[in-house]
């Protein structure tokens, strides 16, 4: 990589109007979601059309400048963390929906228009969008894209990759190309499914063609409140195996349940150990049957206290208790850091308990909310960001929560991205060869390495340096040890 | 009993390309080249975990896909991309690898949506594993789709993890006899609403569809469609291509379109919401305006044509995974 040069700001400033160098504007883009990890960037750009943005990348192409493409800054794990020598493309211009097919039903959006904005803009004809990440208020479909976010309905409506029909891309040498298709598919190698996730490492994504779906007739939101967690996770567990596949199913530990409440009033029971909400959606006489089907595995279950909610009022009560948890829980903390692994459910108790030791044995609380349909853990890390030995002490639990995940075989991300964040954990859930496979990936599109470098995929000297060793599933790195 | 050692060893000691084969059920899909070496893989078989409240099983690919649907069968699961299965010995790997999915595709989702890791053995003979078993994973890049449609030209796949949902409470099939811009209409207004459809296929003026769900909707979707009960083995026969229809056919060309795009020949069969159409045996080559053909055959197959950029990208990722251009070489297009 190469650093900016005169040369290079002026033939920058020549394809766009808004190119930023002050120091005090540039402060405003250091960071996105993660707080923790700042870098001021060596320019911003503002472009505005697809052209511009193609000229922008063949010219960071030309002189080898890191580019980084940010959206809304929402990403938890530093995907959009700024190059100090390099160029951040903040693609806010790009949002406008561009088309509604009610149809074929599809929306043609530039990438930064927000992800609630899709379904704002389809409600009215009886549709949406499904994907719906936590963050959907302010999110991009440009960034949902390169971390293939998910959400709280995944389980039955599926990630951002299986709700994209098509994208435009700009690849690193500015040339722009279309994957996937109005159709089922495409000739070739799925590279659709490719960039999904890529996290902005493999091109720049210009246009998205979303799959809309009808809005269910009827939603139905269950809460059930346990003085056990084991009580929970294994209904989780039975209501799958009863056969239903529910909307959305969340757990909420005790911890998470208090500070929901204090900060809420949602009316969930502050003496239960976990609570579980279950979203059914259907037809008036489908949804009756679920109800009455996943009411009945609850009570088997064993829970405490039992709510059902079919309006819209109800529901939106039940679920804000657990939309507010991670405001809720930064009300009871200075700071919090939100991890994200992904485990099979059978093992959530297991990894309940040891996340409890681990935070005993870090000094740190944790409340953790919970995508139990899907296995996606996201436990809250408290601490206060000012005194530095909190926030070492956060990261090495953090970083010791997603080994225990791999460990338990599951992954040290199931929505938010590796970013900077897990770029040493990958060291741990994959082996050089592995990485040198998505190294070889990474060059088939951008040889020069020119899009978020540093991002991802850590260099295999990073992995030595790390010094971790690769874990099989199953295998645990100390045998010996008491695993608590 | 085929062990992942054997694989590597036959990967790592190849001096010419090898021809990957499961059940070779689908030598009639991309350019097959007889003189290559024969990389068997059905001795590579059997489920190597499965727990069904999970929704996830893990299987070898030599897997028999028909003996992987009766195990899920009896758990009340499914594969909701409801593979074809063209023979007996049809295999997981090869499903995958061709990226094959059934009459349930807009409805369900494709084999890519529901493959959650693969196990692959590469160009160095080295075992490597993507993804994983859990059904959200965004560490690294998603090589386990990539190999879904790939044809064996990226590595020879060793085992897949697959995403299985509950079965349908109840599954009815009907058919209707409607001209073909009705039938259309008809489909097009299930897909606008929240509808039990799951199949919808027309030929010979005669619609067929599928409702799969709770008894209750899928009662009262029959009510307000109508029309006359037939045998549900029909899906499996029309993704098999075994209907009369293919039955003899030496060339069968598929239109990958979308259901909206205009019907430009007289088909023989639309099914996927008329979004893939089926011509045979037609007397030149057809076009399209909008879409992609595939030809089926033994003497002219090919799959649709890539554009130059598309062809840099897929040569560059063949020489990531395959250097010496020993899998399946030529079997997906030119130089890949």
């Amino acid at each position: 990589m190469r650093h900016m040069t005169p040369e290079f700001l002026k033939a920058l400033r020549r394809i766009a109007s808004e190119v930023i160098l002050e120091p005090e504007r540039l402060a405003v883009y250091e960071t996105d979601g993660l707080t923790a990890k700042k870098q001021r960037p060596g320019v911003v750009v503002i472009p505005e059309s697809t052209e511009q943005v193609q000229r922008i990348t063949a010219l960071c192409y030309e002189h080898q400048v890191p580019l980084v493409a940010r959206g809304a800054g929402t990403g938890l794990s530093g995907g959009a963390m700024p190059h100090h020598e390099g160029v951040l493309l903040v693609m806010a211009r790009f949002n406008q929906v561009l088309g509604v097919n009610e149809h074929a039903l599809t929306a043609v959006v530039q990438p930064g228009v927000t992800n609630l904005a899709i379904t704002h803009a389809v409600e009215d004809l009886g549709l949406y969008y499904a994907p719906d990440p936590s963050s959907q208020i302010a999110c991009t479909i440009g960034g949902n894209v390169a971390e293939n976010s998910g959400g709280v309905h995944c389980l039955k409506y599926g990630l951002t990759v299986h709700n994209v029909k098509e994208i435009k891309v700009v690849l690193p040498e500015g040339e722009l190309i279309t994957m996937g298709g109005p159709g089922f598919d495409t000739p070739g190698y799925d590279l659709l499914a490719l960039l999904h996730g890529s996290e902005g490492m493999l091109g720049i994504v210009v246009e998205v063609t979303v799959q809309l779906l009808p809005q269910p007739p009827e939603v139905a939101v269950l809460m059930a409140a346990f003085s056990q967690v084991d009580q929970a996770a294994d209904c989780v567990a039975d209501i799958i195996a009863a056969g239903v596949l529910p909307a959305g199913l969340e757990m909420m530990d005790q911890l998470a349940i208090e500070a929901a409440e204090a900060f809420i009033g949602a009316g969930y029971p502050t003496d239960a150990q976990a609570l579980l909400l279950c979203e059914l959606d259907g037809s008036p006489a489908g949804l009756q049957t679920l109800i009455e089907k996943v009411r009945g595995v609850i009570q088997d279950g064993g829970a405490m206290d039992i709510q059902v909610a079919t309006d819209a009022e109800q529901r939106a009560r039940l679920w804000q208790g657990r939309k507010a948890a991670f405001p809720a829980v930064g009300r009871i903390a200075p700071d919090y850091y939100c991890m994200d692994g992904t485990i099979p459910r059978r093992e959530l108790s297991n990894v309940l308990a040891s996340i409890k030791a681990l935070s005993e044995r870090h000094g740190l609380p944790v409340a953790n909310v919970f995508h139990a349909g899907d296995g996606n853990l996201h436990p809250l890390i408290l601490y206060d960001a000012n005194d530095d030995d909190q926030l070492e002490r956060a990261e090495a639990f953090g970083s010791a929560i997603l080994q225990l995940c791999i460990e338990k075989g599951g992954t040290i991300t199931g929505e938010h991205g590796v970013g900077v964040e897990k770029i040493n954990e990958m060291c741990i859930q994959f082996d050089s060869l592995e990485l040198e496979i998505f190294h070889g990936i990474k060059g088939a599109f951008d040889p020069v390495g020119i899009l978020n470098p540093g991002k991802a995929v850590p260099t295999l000297s990073r992995c030595a340096e790390f010094g971790a060793m690769h874990v099989h599933v199953g295998d645990e790195k100390f045998p010996e040890l008491d695993r608590f | 009993m085929l062990e992942v050692k054997d694989i590597s060893a036959r990967v790592a000691g190849a001096t010419g390309p090898l021809r990957i084969v499961g059940g070779n059920t689908k030598k009639r899909y991309g350019h097959v080249d007889e003189s290559h070496d024969v990389l068997e893989m059905a001795g590579h078989a059997g489920v190597m975990d499965y727990h069904p409240a999970e929704l996830v099983v893990r299987v070898r690919a030599g897997t028999r896909v028909s003996e992987l649907v009766s195990t899920l069968a009896e758990n009340h699961q499914v594969l909701a991309f409801e593979p074809p299965i063209h023979s007996e010995t049809s295999t997981v790997g090869g499903v995958v690898s061709a990226g094959l999915s059934g009459s349930r595709r807009p409805y369900g989702g494709a084999v890519r949506d529901h493959v959650l890791g693969a196990g692959v053995v590469l160009f160095d003979g080295e075992y490597r594993a993507f993804g994983g078993q859990v059904m959200k994973n965004v560490a690294g890049y998603d090589v386990s789709r990539l190999i879904c449609g790939a044809y064996g030209t990226l590595g020879v796949v060793a085992d897949v993890s697959l995403k299985v949902l509950p079965a349908p409470e109840v599954e009815q099939s009907l058919a209707l006899e409607m001209s073909i811009d009705d039938a259309q209409e008809l489909v097009l207004s299930l897909t606008r609403r929240v509808s039990p459809m799951s199949a919808s296929a027309y030929s010979n003026g005669v619609l067929r569809l599928r409702l799969s769900g709770l008894a209750d909707d899928v009662a009262s979707e029959r009510q307000s469609i109508g029309g006359d009960e037939i045998d549900g083995g029909y899906w499996a026969e029309l993704d098999a291509l075994r209907l009369d229809a293919f039955q003899n056919a030496e060339h069968i060309w598929r239109l990958s379109t979308h259901s909206l795009a205009p019907i430009e020949h007289v088909y023989d069969l639309l099914d996927w919401g008329f979004a893939q159409r089926w011509l045979m045996d037609p007397e030149s080559n057809p076009v399209s305006a909008e879409g992609h053909w595939t030809c089926i055959s033994n003497t002219i197959p090919s799959f649709g044509s890539l554009n130059a950029l598309e062809q840099k990208l897929h040569r560059n990722l063949k020489k990531v995974f395959d250097p010496n251009g020993i899998f399946n070489p030529g079997r997906l297009g030119e130089d890949i």
